[in-house]
């Protein structure tokens, strides 16, 4: 996020009173450039909430039903096999880079609080994942069954993402996201009393649905396609 | 009331639009002056006459920080420009209320 070339003004070349004189302005005139110009900036400069909370449930769904596909009726229980894997890991890659491409646009030239909240929650939940995988290699590595670290796995990508949501949103009173964020919580905790094949189906699921549900609470409020700010 | 309450700093469309961008950040975000003119469509000229006659009015405020090693100049309104823009879109409402009321009688 940046200016890759030098972005600093000079004096302009024919700066002076001429450019500074406009026509005289209609008072309905200004009154519809305030409304272009506020949908023209909002456009431009909010990421498209819906659009990337859409993507997000698609890419939970999707992940989390693949690797449900891979190991059900397994027993013992084996784990997600490599193709399910090799399936999210593609499914990830598309998200992410679709979410910088958004993000990237709305925030370009943008600084300030906003930048420095936003490079915040996504260290934040880089951190949270890492450690994720992290406690998962050390059940495992102490002994645990795969069965067990898996429910560390699929229940705590979407725990992270929940406290992240919570967190972010609570603090802008997006309540209906807040909301989001506590569902996320609830089902990654509760998830975890399932079995290990179950755990991924409820991940699948119910993140998804509640995202839905979220994403039609704020377009009731609204009106029509809102726009969530700090996503 | 008249057009004559409305700002003259204000009223004027390059910066209403200048104005009206810039109060769509949040409080403490600043916007590129690259971005900036990006988005209002005028020369780099035209742009820092808009923004000088603001911040004498004391509506903005440019400040030259390093962004990745590049000088950015971060545009942004001060609380007093975002006061100004709020009575702006106050007076102008009542105008075209009261427009609109000639008109019906």
């Amino acid at each position: 996020m940046g200016e890759t070339t030098a972005d600093s003004p000079g004096t302009g070349n024919g700066a002076g009173s001429a450019m500074d004189e406009e026509p005289a302005m209609d008072p309905r005139d200004a009154a519809a450039i305030m409304r272009k110009a506020s949908e023209h900036a909002r456009r431009e400069l909010t990421p498209n909430g819906p659009v990337i909370y859409a993507g997000l449930a698609l890419v939970l769904l999707v992940c989390n039903g693949i690797v449900w596909l891979g190991v059900r009726g397994q027993r013992p229980y084996l784990g997600p096999p490599g193709w399910a894997l090799g399936v999210v890991a593609g499914v990830v890659v598309i998200f992410v880079t679709g979410y910088a491409a958004i993000v990237n646009r709305a925030a370009s030239g943008v600084g300030g609080a906003t930048a420095r909240w936003r490079r915040a929650v996504y260290l934040s939940v880089a951190a949270g994942l890492v450690a994720v995988f992290a406690i998962e290699g050390g059940l495992r590595a102490s002994g645990a069954s795969i069965a067990t670290t898996d429910l560390v796995g699929a229940s705590g990508p979407i725990l992270v993402y929940g406290l992240a949501i919570a967190g972010f949103a609570s603090a802008s009173r997006q309540w209906a996201t807040a909301a989001l964020g506590l569902w996320l919580i609830a089902v990654a905790a509760g998830s975890a009393f399932a079995s290990a094949t179950t755990v991924w189906g409820i991940d699948a699921i119910a993140p998804a649905a509640g995202i839905a549900i979220m994403l039609a609470v704020r377009r009731g409020r609204i009106g029509g396609p809102g726009r969530l700010s700090r996503p | 009331m008249s057009e004559d309450s409305l700002d003259p700093v204000i009223h004027a469309p390059a910066r209403l639009r200048l104005m009206v961008t810039l109060a769509t950040l949040q409080e403490g975000d600043s916007l590129s002056f690259t971005r900036l003119q990006e988005m209002i469509g005028l020369t780099p000229g035209n742009l820092i006459t808009h923004l000088r006659k603001l911040e004498d009015a004391g509506y903005a405020r440019t400040a030259k920080t390093i962004n990745g090693g590049s000088p950015v100049t971060a545009v942004s309104l001060t609380p007093e420009g975002r006061a100004a823009l709020t009575q702006y879109s106050a007076a102008l409402r009542e105008l075209l209320d009261a427009a609109d009321a000639t008109v019906r009688r």
